[in-house]
Parts: C-alpha cells; sequence; structure tokens
C-alpha cells in the first residue's frame, strides 16, 4: 500500500518535524518555558495547537467508524462539550492562570491536603504514561504497511522524534508542532472529504447516497446499547468533556501558555465555534463519504467498517496525497504523544520531584530534570510497547481504567472549584470512593442498572453498561464528596483556588492594587541592558509612562511587531520609571535574548494591569 | 412526528441547557463575570452565542436537513 512518493512524503513529515520542534529549544530557558511555555502566546496559535489535541490518537479510525455505522449523529460526541463553556472559561481558566499552579496535583494540594494529592498524582502518571505508549503502539501498527518496517523499529524512531524535540523545546516546541500538525490534520480532513464528495457528483448526490437514518445529529435515546444518545450524553458530554477541559494536564498547559486569560478565552472561543466543528468533519468525513460511496457502488458493501478511512482515503487520493493523509494520521498520533510527554514530566517534576525529593534546587536544576523525565517518560512508553502487543485487550484495559478515574477526579476538581464547602476529607474520599465503586461496578454492572435508563447492559463487566457507568460514577463520587464534607468541619480556603471574585484575583496574581486605566499600545525601541533583576523589569520614560497609562510596578506586555509570530517572540515584565529615552524601552540582556528579541529592534508594549 | 432521535435532541438540550445555565448563574453570583461591566456584558453574550451556535447548527441537521 502507497508508493515511494507516500513514503517520501511520510519522511518528509517526519523529518521536518523534528527539526521545526528542535528549533524552539532558543525559546526554553526556565522551568516556566519548558511547562508552559512563557505564557506569551497568541489566542489564535493556542486555538490551532488545540486542533491536534481535540484529534487524539485513534481519532481518524474510530470516528470515520462509527460515521460510516451511524452518519451525522457519529458527530455528537464532539459536539457535546457547550454545556462547560461558561464554568470553564469564567470558573477555571481564572483560577489556574492567577494562582499560578501547573499541574493537577498542586491545585489539589493547595486547595485541600497534601494526601489528595498524591493520590492524583499516582493515577495521573499511570494513566499517562500507559497512554504514551498506547500512542507509540498505535502508531507502529498504523505505519506497519507502508513502511515494511517491524513495530518496535518503528516505535522506537518515533520516540526518539517526539523525545528529541520535546526535551529541546518544551512546551514551545509542542505548541508550535501541534501548530503545523494542525494544519496538517485539518487540511487531509478536507481534502477526504471534498474528494469524496466530487468523486460522488456534488453534494446533493453525497446527501441522497446517505440513508433517512443516517442524516439525523442525534441517534436513538437508549437503543442500540452500543450507540445512543443519552448514554453519549452522559459518558461524552457530561464525564469525559468535563474531564478534558478541567482535568487535561496537556489542555491546561496549552491554556496556561497564552499570554493572558483574555486570550485563553479568545482561543477557547475559536475552539468551540470553529476548530471544534472542523475537526468533527475532518475525523468523521470518511466515515460518510465511505457510506455513500458503497450506496452509489463505488465501494464494496463487505468493506470493513474499521478500515472504512484507509479504504476511502486509497480509493481517492493519488500517489502524493494518499502520503499526506497518511502524514495526518501520524500528526494526529505524533501529537498526543508529545503532549503526553510534555504534561508527565511536568506532573512528575512539580508533584513528585520538587515537593518529595529535592526541595529548594534552583530553577535550571528542575529544567534539568524536566528534560531527563521527558526522556524517560518516552523511554517508558517504548519499554511498555512489547507488554501491549502480547495483550490483545489492552485498548479496553486503557479504556476501563480511564472510565475508572474520570468521575471521581472531574467530581473532585469540580466540587472544588465551585463549592466552598468542600473539604479535604471530602475530596480525598471522593477519589479513593469514587474510584473503588467504579471498580465495584466492573465486578458487579448490575449496581449501574438504576441509572441505566432502561438501556440494555451490551456485555458483561468491562464490558456492561459502558455508557451509563459514567452517571454512576459521577452521581456516587458527588455523593460521597458531598455527604463526606457536609459531616467533616469548614475549613478556610484561599479565594484564589475558588470560583469567584476575578479582580481579586488578578490583585493578588500582581501582588498590588490592579491599573484599568485604558493605555495606548506604542511601538518602541527595544534597548538591552546587563543590569539583572530577580523577576523581568523594563524601564521606560515618564513620557512613555504616561502613554502607557501605567504605574509602576504595573505588568506590561512587550512583543514583536509581526502579528504572525503568535507571541513567540514577545515576554512580560514590571514597568518602571528610568532614565531612558522616551520612544524606547530598556530590559535586561537575558530577557531580550529569552524571548528571541535583539538590540534596537521595534516592538509593541501594551499594559496588561 | 415526532421521531426518536429529536427527543434526544431535547434531552440533550435541556440536561445541557441546566449545566449551561447553572454555570452561568454560579459565576455571575460568585462575581467570577462582571455583568455590569461592558466587557462582563460582552463575554455574556458570546457565551449565549455559542450556545445558540450549538443548537443551531444541530437542529438544523436534526430538523431540516434530515428531512431532504
Amino acid at each position: 500500500m502507497g508508493t515511494n512518493l507516500d513514503f517520501a512524503i511520510l519522511i518528509f513529515y517526519f523529518v521536518g518535524i523534528l527539526a521545526f520542534g528542535t528549533f524552539f529549544q532558543k525559546y526554553t530557558k526556565t522551568t516556566k518555558d519548558f511547562f508552559l511555555a512563557g505564557q506569551r502566546f497568541s489566542w489564535w496559535l493556542i486555538a490551532f495547537s488545540c486542533v491536534a489535541t481535540l484529534v487524539g490518537s485513534y481519532s481518524f479510525v474510530k470516528y470515520s467508524t462509527a460515521a460510516y455505522n451511524n452518519g451525522i449523529s457519529s458527530t455528537m460526541s464532539y459536539l457535546n462539550d457547550w454545556p462547560w463553556f461558561a464554568l470553564l472559561l469564567f470558573g477555571w481558566l481564572p483560577i489556574l492562570y492567577f494562582s499560578r499552579v501547573r499541574s493537577i496535583p498542586e491545585y489539589l494540594e493547595r486547595r485541600f491536603d497534601r494526601r489528595t494529592r498524591i493520590a492524583a498524582t499516582v493515577i495521573i502518571l499511570i494513566y499517562m504514561v500507559g497512554y504514551i505508549g498506547i500512542n507509540f503502539f498505535t502508531l507502529g501498527v498504523a505505519l506497519r504497511p507502508i513502511l515494511n518496517w517491524p513495530v518496535m523499529h518503528i516505535v522506537i524512531v518515533i520516540a526518539v522524534i517526539a523525545a528529541v524535540y520535546v526535551t529541546a523545546g518544551g512546551q514551545t516546541a509542542v505548541i508550535m508542532t501541534d501548530l503545523a500538525q494542525g494544519v496538517i490534520l485539518i487540511l487531509a480532513g478536507l481534502v477526504v472529504f471534498f474528494l469524496g464528495i466530487k468523486a460522488l457528483g456534488g453534494f446533493s448526490a453525497f446527501w441522497s447516497h446517505l440513508p433517512q437514518s443516517h442524516k439525523v445529529a442525534f441517534a436513538q435515546p437508549v437503543k442500540p446499547a452500543s450507540f445512543n444518545s443519552i448514554g453519549v450524553f452522559w459518558q461524552d458530554g457530561m464525564a469525559n468533556s468535563a474531564a478534558f477541559w478541567f482535568m487535561n494536564q496537556g489542555i491546561i498547559l496549552r491554556l496556561l501558555s497564552a499570554r493572558s486569560v483574555k486570550d485563553g478565552r479568545k482561543a477557547l472561543v475559536a475552539v468551540f465555534l470553529v476548530m471544534m466543528p472542523l475537526a468533527t468533519l475532518c475525523v468523521c468525513g470518511a466515515g460518510w463519504i465511505g457510506r455513500a460511496l458503497v450506496n452509489a457502488g463505488l465501494l464494496p458493501t463487505n468493506v470493513d467498517p474499521k478500515n472504512i478511512f484507509v479504504a476511502v482515503t486509497h480509493l481517492l487520493a493519488g500517489p502524493g496525497l494518499f502520503g499526506l493523509i497518511l502524514a495526518a494520521l501520524s500528526a494526529a498520533l505524533m501529537s498526543t504523544a508529545d503532549t503526553l510527554i510534555n504534561a508527565t514530566s511536568v506532573v512528575f517534576v512539580n508533584d513528585i520531584w520538587r515537593p518529595l525529593v529535592k526541595p529548594n534546587r534552583p530553577d535550571r536544576y528542575y529544567l534539568k530534570v524536566a528534560r531527563i523525565s521527558s526522556v524517560a517518560a518516552a523511554l517508558t512508553g517504548v519499554i511498555l510497547v512489547p507488554v501491549y502487543m502480547g495483550f490483545k485487550g489492552i485498548y479496553q484495559a486503557h479504556a476501563a481504567f480511564t472510565a475508572a478515574i474520570t468521575p471521581p477526579m472531574v467530581v473532585t476538581i469540580m466540587l472544588g472549584a465551585f463549592w466552598k464547602r468542600y473539604t479535604p476529607q471530602g475530596a480525598f474520599w471522593t477519589l479513593t470512593g469514587g474510584f473503588a465503586a467504579m471498580l465495584v461496578s466492573m465486578a458487579v454492572p448490575v449496581i449501574i442498572v438504576p441509572f441505566s435508563h432502561g438501556m440494555e447492559a451490551g456485555g458483561s463487566y468491562l464490558q456492561a453498561h459502558t455508557y451509563m457507568r459514567a452517571l454512576y460514577g459521577l452521581m456516587v463520587s458527588a455523593a460521597i464528596g458531598v455527604s463526606v464534607s457536609l459531616l467533616a468541619k469548614r475549613r478556610k480556603v484561599s479565594p484564589t483556588l475558588l470560583c469567584g471574585d476575578e479582580k481579586r484575583k488578578m490583585r493578588e496574581f500582581k501582588g498590588a492594587p490592579i491599573n484599568e486605566k485604558p493605555g495606548a499600545r506604542l511601538r518602541l525601541i527595544l534597548k538591552g541592558s546587563s543590569v539583572e533583576s530577580e523577576s523581568p523589569v523594563a524601564f521606560v520614560s515618564s513620557d512613555t509612562l504616561r502613554a502607557l497609562a501605567a504605574n509602576p510596578g504595573d505588568l506590561i506586555y512587550v512583543s514583536d511587531t509581526r502579528w504572525w509570530t503568535g507571541g513567540l517572540r514577545s515576554f512580560h515584565a514590571r514597568v518602571a520609571l528610568g532614565e531612558t529615552e522616551p520612544g524606547t524601552v530598556e530590559v535586561p540582556d537575558s530577557v531580550m535574548k529569552g524571548a528571541g528579541m535583539i538590540h534596537g529592534q521595534t516592538v509593541l508594549v501594551e499594559k496588561e494591569m | 412526528m415526532v421521531r426518536p432521535s429529536d427527543l434526544s435532541f431535547l434531552y440533550q438540550y435541556i440536561l445541557g441547557g441546566i449545566v449551561f445555565f447553572a454555570g452561568l448563574v454560579c459565576i455571575v453570583k460568585s462575581r467570577a463575570l462582571d455583568h455590569k461591566s461592558n466587557s462582563g456584558r460582552r463575554w455574556l453574550l458570546i457565551s449565549l452565542g455559542v450556545l445558540l451556535f450549538y443548537l443551531l447548527l444541530q437542529g438544523l441537521f436534526q430538523f431540516v436537513l434530515s428531512k431532504l
């Protein structure tokens, strides 16, 4: 399968991603750069890079199969995240950003106690490292027919590529490569869809070749047990979507790398209104086209739904284009793997090494540990692949583990962020008791029946009530959390860690009163100075200070004048009055070089708060 | 005639809507969003716009295009 041209495109893609990702090493000088990319990116860059995270490792295969079998209703899983929109934008995002937490376990310790953090760290690390291995394994299996190499050889090559650029460039490399991979994904998805429409003779012909039952946006409420709308709503819309937006370490780091909360919000608006529908079209399109092609007699009726993505692309795409589509498939897997590798190193350094093993070391020491742990995470993923190769039910086991941890984690985070009365005891027992309740439901599925809406079990043990187990888990975890908290003594909680007054959060973040007076956005000449300070300080003249409507100590954002750099060349600093020429801004050389800027260049300067 | 999948549409938008509006009330009451400021009102409108976007998009497929 595939020609030499397809092979060449695939190789070009891997070499290109490696070179592109490694290029960003020069922007990574601190752990803040490595984990949060210096919190400097524009909203559009974050939004685009989120596409690669939205399209998970096996999304193309999974959703094109669902689209082939069920039609337009296969979009339910992607289009049911909106209930969380307001809580995410105005509740959770400001908590994360202004409290300066870097991981979920860190939030849990600050909000509750250390044992809750440790419980969450163990759960998250097992999940993420296991998932890295699954990504490598899936990519190895997917590329074997093209490359004709043994799976392990492919896995090692991929792991080396991902580990090299993540270790070098950290979160910046992840965001920038995911931006490129997002473009490839969308391009490939749209190409397959529009080639299919063309092959069928236009949109009307495509639509008329779909069965009537495949044209509705929703599946039937409770039948069949394998695909129904109430099940998808609870498992995907409530549990998994909340988990994706509120506890997925990759998404959290992506949002925290925005230059401000406002840019994080704008990125999310773009994701919800543009990227999600586009991603849905990309991952489902081949399945819809496949069904129409079968009905039009252009594909055999006995085509395996699980292979519909490859069957459709092979039929429609000529040499070269098929290579691009395979590159997109690889991009979906690589982007998930790189996000997980970076996120694993964040959790390891932030929640194990720094607080428990070697506290109070210089930042450069933790940066070194972060780089080593990225390599270790990739290596562990590779080591797991032979284990997975001998274990037929690996995907089911991983799905079962994810299903078991998701509801208790989601409930813990939600109650923690939005219910002041929630106590450390409540949180710990939600996590452990909820997890135990989920395991019990896998051994004794009959206890899910009261939540099943009359749905059939659809299997036994792990396979029984797979959808409605989420509702059971959410309800049981919430019941444990609420009842234990109400029985425990109240505890004072920092308002920064709860949904609430944003101005107060900003004040605490800044460490001084916030300045909301509207000021100008100025073009100034950047000057480097050898004077170093603990936190970045930018000296400007009194005229500049007045034009910015800023007071000494206010936070400003200095960026390259070219919008398309997306904040890659930018930094935050505290503004100070200095004896500098009007029209200039003077910053320490290290800050200037860290942001990839040069002495004498024109920059945009604006007040943040 | 009401199809079973039409009930699915109602189920999602009633329960999802409860979560959405409960969230909105929670953030306004806790002053996480200042609905009295211009910026706060703009963000509130954007939130409602997102809900409307999905309602119309899925409604279009469910009630219009599916009948063609």
